[in-house]
């Protein structure tokens, strides 16, 4: 090793890694452009998340390390009171409209990505049962109905290649892949939550266990060998006056499956579990740690924590990012002054951090990761 | 009870004389002192002199004293360490940041790793355009402009 001189550009990827990864967002995706080995690096350094706010016709982001700075978006001709955001992944929101089209929006630019429509399952090999209409069934669909559907979408900033998978009613899956001449339907998957990485789907079922599904090829298969989830149920006792709201599945970093249940206790303490299945004896065990890391409630895997904690804001490692819909409602449910928020829980002392949020008024809030950069 | 010694030799052949408490802080070192037992001095084949001693300065003003009464208090107050910190890392130039920042990878001295690589974050890198970054750091742009308007492109909104 040379002494002498002092190249920034070949310093080994931990090193680099590690600064890479004490910047603001915007100035990591800034740095990670001045050379071609600071650009490999970056795309191994995890990102934190950011808030979005959805307004009538436009979104409000806020990085929470630079809490005075807002971006805000026009997304001219969309009405988010009357779209659903599915998922969202790196600066893209799955959404869909009222009349039931999909498509991804990204929140910086608005530029828009068509996806295949619906309709062509009517017409293509993914048929709906006992739905042979179209007009029917968007007439029987409205965004209520896709509240209770779960979706997943991952996407590659830099060549734009996508994946959808989403799930209607349990009994439907649908993926669809950039390329693929159609939607493919997975029926009787009995989805209940997914998640994606690594060009594989992890379905948690409706009867409590883990499929994995391996998108890379033309169609959907299961993957039954070396699945060492497939055969384990998830089984968990809640105490007494103890609800179970919501659960969703993620993947750490190191590719294990977590499953994080949202739930309601005594005197409506509203709070989270995160399960991690022993191998060795393929029990499901709790656990009151992400390894430093955090996750988005619903959004299929474990990001980077800032290296500081950020004031106030609660967003450090072991902690998960929540929006309105991830807690049971409570008593103040149908209250005209409740306020529509989203949180942070700490894994390690129970407690929620509410967001800070502007006075204006909005239709609702969550989380993403801009710049998600990862397969 | 005389304090235990270590001794550590620089890759250009400098000898350093600390206390064990001093070296300790490296993660590195209780595995070379383990792997080379018959030996005293251990050798540091990747840190020179000058930085060596950067690393001992640093450590020396971190070390935790153990006082009297057998409980543990750090040897100043934790505003002062910062200020110290601050300037220690302020009165380097940037050949002596790069190899302390390796050196503290090597060594694996975790506080004075995070503060090389904050530093490197905060002085070199925050709120600068890409250009003035290549030109603070002395990196060439390798690769094409197409190349890198692609790369840009990714995150165009980080760039206004």
């Amino acid at each position: 090793m040379s002494r002498n001189r002092c190249d920034w550009s070949k310093l080994c990827p931990d090193v680099c890694g590690s600064i890479l990864e004490r910047l603001s967002a915007k100035d990591f995706h800034r740095a990670r452009t001045v050379c071609s080995n600071w650009y490999s690096v970056s795309r191994t350094c995890k990102l934190y998340p950011w808030r979005i706010q959805f307004n009538e016709c436009s979104t409000s982001l806020f990085d929470p390390v630079e809490d005075k700075k807002i971006h805000e978006t026009e997304h001219p001709g969309i009405e988010f009171s009357k779209s659903y955001v599915m998922a969202s992944c790196s600066n893209w929101l799955l959404v869909v409209d009222f009349l039931v089209d999909l498509y991804l929006l990204n929140v910086f630019t608005s530029e828009r990505i068509s996806v295949p429509s619906m309709e062509s399952m009517f017409l293509g090999q993914a048929r709906f049962q006992g739905e042979d209409d179209w007009e029917q069934f968007i007439k029987r669909t409205n965004i209520a109905s896709f509240r209770k559907s779960t979706a997943c979408l991952w996407i590659n900033e830099r060549t734009r290649d996508y994946v959808i998978a989403w799930s209607y009613k349990e009994h439907y899956l649908f993926t669809y892949k950039i390329g693929d001449d159609s939607w493919c339907n997975l029926e009787g998957t009995q989805c209940k939550s997914m998640a994606y990485k690594n060009n594989k789907l992890y379905v948690y079922t409706s009867d409590h266990y883990i499929k994995t599904l391996d998108l890379s090829k033309n169609s959907p298969n299961e993957i039954v060998e070396g699945n060492p989830y497939r055969s384990h149920r998830f089984h968990f006792v809640s105490k007494p006056k103890e609800y179970i709201w919501k659960k969703r599945i993620a993947i750490t970093s190191s590719g294990e499956v977590l499953i994080v249940v949202s739930l309601k206790g005594l005197a409506e303490k509203r709070y989270f579990y995160v399960f991690k299945m022993n191998v060795g004896s393929g029990n499901w065990e709790r656990v009151d740690s992400l390894g430093g890391e955090m996750l988005i409630f619903g959004h299929g895997h474990t990001i980077r924590a800032p290296i500081k904690e950020i004031n106030g804001e609660g967003i450090k490692g072991d902690s998960i990012c929540f929006d309105d819909d991830d807690l049971m409602p409570g008593s103040d449910y149908l209250s005209a002054y409740r306020k529509i928020n989203c949180g942070v829980f700490d894994l390690a002392t129970s407690t929620i951090t509410w967001s800070k949020t502007l006075d204006a008024p909005f239709l609702k809030s969550s989380w993403f990761v801009p710049g998600y950069d990862q397969s | 009870m005389s304090k235990k010694n270590i001794v550590l030799k620089s890759s250009n052949g400098i000898i350093f004389e600390v206390e064990e408490a001093v070296a300790l802080q490296s993660e590195t070192i209780p595995y070379m002192i383990e792997d080379d037992c018959a030996n005293d001095t251990i050798p540091l084949a990747n840190v020179t002199g000058d930085i060596l001693a950067l690393v001992i300065e640093y450590c020396k003003k971190h070390v935790v004293v153990a006082d009297g009464d057998g409980g543990g208090s750090s040897s100043s107050s934790q505003e002062d360490l910062k200020n110290w910190d601050a300037q220690f890392m302020n009165d380097l130039d940037q050949s002596k940041i790069f190899n302390l920042l390796l050196a503290a990878d090597f060594l694996n001295i975790k506080t004075l790793f995070d503060l090389t690589c904050q530093f490197v974050a905060d002085t070199m890198i925050k709120g600068k355009s890409v250009e003035e970054v290549r030109r603070t750091l002395n990196i060439e742009k390798d690769y094409t402009s197409e190349e890198e308007a692609k790369a840009r492109q990714e995150n165009e909104w980080a760039f206004k």
